[in-house]
């Protein structure tokens, strides 16, 4: 009972004055729905891939129809384009990429001549080494063809009717990839929303953390022996304050991101907050473990910033952890934030609990272990 | 003259003991490049493709082969997988960018004239699943002219490509590429990614060593050591001066450090004209003090100076681009209002070493900015300073 009071007053003055409620439940819910607005904007960008099919015979069509294809290909077929046109397009940033298809591609093609299609780009990216790759092999799949039915004429000359029957039975393919559809989450590939409000709960505990620390630097919690209280009661009022601090935190800022801005991940309100409450035991036993690194509270906030960004950073917070270096990505494995990620992103491809149940383990791990070495801190008995 | 320098001298001293703040100000700027640099690096990151081929039929040799093959190592690394089973799970933990795999039945249902089919598995990032399957196709699109051959001319067809026995031409491509401008590219512009978010943070780190100059001018007031100046028989004013000076220096030493840093560990090119990139980091500086003093004479204790300063910067720096780069596409002329944009641009105009228009253009901007917030911070210096102020 004694240490619920603790607890409560904890809560008071984190977000009890007006700043700690601007700062701490505000500011995040402004700048989660501020990029909740700019992501929603930036979605659906397609590649746009001028093409301009000169070509007089009907083997360039077949060329530029293999584009369409794909669906992230913003494909836009006007003839109108010059060659000259066409590059002026690219590096002006009006075109991704531009295809060029000359008006004798289809008789070089016959006469086993040498015409080749034209593909500009500004600089060479995965996106476009995969559209040079499929216009190559659509490219060489007709000179093949082309080649295969001069051959079967009698002293080169073409047989059209040959042609027609190759390229007929090709349209209808016997070997194909056939995609199998796999439930795939959407947050470890875009994780902005989430990653922050992991790092605004990891900054949350800190502070909460950084009063604990305030105490006992001041003598203030020594004298609460003064009242008839154990130190256990003194230990679990902070620790539960801390965790009601960010519990608190995370249902004012989520609850107003789902149902006021609308945000959905793809998981239920209340799975997310499993999840969530399992890493706010993480960043309690981190903050805590920090705290008793340091001498006084003002060294633990800068020590916060020194863990706090660089962690989110490197367990893919804010872009996707396949971006990085491979050694780093190990290194994201040390990270709390990782495996709350992991969780969510696979709630989200219509996970259960008990598919995570790996994840908030590892998670509950964290805590445990970093709460241990922590734990001195929150004691008001030891002093430095 | 010799005063202001013994004050200026003590403060570097006591920064030096601060260790935790040296380390936020040099160390936490150095990772930050390192990580985001990296993150971001324009370099082609070949897609991770999880492989398991199941079949043991004539098509084994040919689909070993192609998987092998160099022209497509730029983009594709193989990984091979035990089942289909873990080719699955590869990709759902991520190990893997995309999956296939290839049943045993394909060869036996090729060669019997059914239908054939791989299965392949895409992943989370749509530009990866698309070169894999780019590259799916062009060993489908072999297999299905190989097979029109036959069905057209019989089996004793005369191969195209006599070597491997295939009607595919090998060997010569019907296709031009034109890459019009290697260097340049979309979101970082003529930089590279290193160099791009190495004065990014730069930046942001001088414009926070400014916050130092008013954070100790508030602490010696709050704790009343400042006042004790008046007792000795020299200018206050001058005592005060050394103490911004102070700040300044270890603002300078900062910039140098980094500077220095990521030229030789992480290969940044810096340009030749280190003078002006010096001018470029006092001139930041310098507006840093400016506006840290404006806003502590508002402000009146260091918490929230160091509160109102922080998201201040940490707002500037992600208008300009800091966090999330090409963002200026999106928000429009909303970065020229920052301090952070002039002074990247002016650096990033010195790394591309020709223009010296832009260059001159950027930092007479940054000047302008910097006399500005300067002569407003001496007017609302008192108030910071003085007791009762």
């Amino acid at each position: 009972m004694a240490s619920l009071h603790i607890a409560l007053h904890l809560i008071r003055r984190t977000m009890g004055s007006r700043r700690g409620l601007i700062m701490n439940v505000l500011l995040p819910t402004i700048i989660l729905s501020i990029m909740a607005g700019l992501f929603s904007n930036m979605q659906d960008k397609r590649a746009v891939i001028l093409v301009s099919n000169a070509d007089k015979g009907d083997l360039g069509s077949y060329l530029a129809a293999s584009m369409t294809k794909e669906s992230l290909y913003d494909v836009r077929l006007d003839p109108a384009f010059s060659e000259q046109a066409l590059k002026a397009a690219v590096l002006n940033g009006e075109a991704d990429a531009a295809v060029y298809i000359s008006s004798d591609f289809t008789s070089a093609l016959l006469a086993g001549e040498q015409s080749k299609a034209v593909l500009y780009r500004k600089n060479e990216q995965l996106w476009n080494a995969s559209l040079a790759t499929l216009l190559m092999t659509e490219a060489n799949k007709l000179a093949s063809t082309a080649e295969l039915a001069r051959s079967a004429g009698n002293g080169g000359e073409m047989d059209v009717r040959k042609l027609h029957a190759l390229l007929d039975a090709q349209a209808i393919p016997k070997a194909t990839a056939e995609n199998v559809g796999m439930k795939l989450g959407k947050i470890v590939s875009n994780p902005m929303m989430i990653g922050l409000i992991l790092m605004f709960v990891m900054l949350l505990v800190s502070q909460s953390i950084g009063f604990v620390m305030e105490d006992r630097e001041h003598r203030t919690m020594a004298r609460m022996f003064t009242a008839p209280l154990r130190a256990i009661d003194i230990a679990l009022g902070n620790f539960i304050g801390s965790l009601l601090v960010g519990t608190l935190q995370l249902i004012i800022v989520l609850s107003m991101t789902f149902f006021v801005f609308g945000y959905s991940p793809g998981t239920s309100f209340g799975s997310m907050l499993l999840v969530l409450e399992c890493f706010l035991f993480a960043a309690v036993g981190l903050a805590s473990a920090a705290a008793g690194l340091v001498r006084n509270s003002a060294h633990l906030s800068n020590l916060n910033n020194i863990i706090i960004t660089p962690s989110c950073l490197i367990s893919g917070c804010f872009f996707p952890l396949s971006m990085l270096p491979d050694f780093i990505q190990k290194l994201a494995n040390f990270t709390p934030q990782k495996w709350a990620i992991q969780a969510i992103d696979r709630l989200g491809a219509d996970g259960t609990i008990s598919d995570i149940k790996l994840q908030l383990l590892i998670l509950l791990l964290f805590a445990a272990v970093l709460i241990a070495f922590g734990s001195a801190v929150l004691k008001p008995n030891q002093t430095h | 003259m010799r005063l202001w320098w013994t004050t200026a001298c003590y403060e570097l001293i006591k920064y030096s003991r601060m260790r935790s703040v040296l380390i936020i100000l040099i160390a936490l700027p150095l990772v930050l490049i390192l990580l985001l640099g990296s993150a971001f690096d324009t370099h082609i990151k070949p897609a991770k493709v999880a492989l398991h081929v199941a079949d043991r039929g004539q098509m084994r040799e040919s689909i070993d082969l192609f998987w092998k093959d160099e022209a497509i190592t730029p983009y594709i690394h193989v990984l091979v997988a035990d089942s289909e089973k873990e080719v699955q799970d590869w990709v759902s933990e991520g190990i893997a960018d995309y999956g296939i795999y290839v049943p045993e039945s394909f060869s036996e249902k090729l060669l019997a004239g059914e239908m054939a089919k791989w299965h392949t598995f895409s992943g989370r990032y749509g530009e990866k699943n698309m070169v894999a399957e780019a590259v799916v196709d062009r060993y489908m699109a072999n297999v299905n002219l190989n097979l029109a051959a036959v069905a057209t001319f019989g089996p004793n067809y005369k191969p195209v490509n006599e070597k491997s026995g295939s009607a595919m031409v090998s060997g010569e491509s019907f296709l031009t590429i034109g890459t019009l401008d290697a260097g340049d590219n979309q979101v970082f512009g003529k930089a590279t990614s290193m160099q791009y978010y190495s004065v990014a943070y730069l930046i942001m780190f001088l414009l926070y060593g400014g916050m130092s100059a008013a954070l100790a001018l508030l602490d010696q007031k709050e704790n009343g050591t400042l006042q004790r100046l008046y007792a000795i028989p020299v200018s206050f004013r001058i005592s005060v001066f050394g103490i911004i000076v102070g700040s300044v220096l270890l603002a300078a030493l900062q910039a140098i450090i980094i500077i220095a840093f990521t030229a030789s560990v992480y290969g940044v090119e810096w340009g030749r004209h280190f003078g002006w990139i010096m001018l470029i980091c006092l001139l930041t500086v310098a507006a840093g003090v400016g506006l840290a003093i404006t806003i502590a004479s508002f402000a009146g204790t260091s918490k929230t100076t160091q509160t109102l300063f922080s998201i201040l910067i940490f707002t500037m720096t992600f208008l300009s681009g800091g966090m999330i780069a090409g963002i200026e596409s999106m928000i429009g002329d909303v970065s020229k209002w920052t301090i952070n944009y002039w002074a990247n641009s002016g650096l990033r105009a010195i790394m591309s070493g020709n223009d010296s228009l832009a260059i001159w253009n950027n930092i007479g901007m940054l000047a302008l900015i910097s006399i500005i917030l300067t002569i407003i911070g001496i007017i609302r210096l008192p108030k910071v300073v003085k007791q009762h102020g």
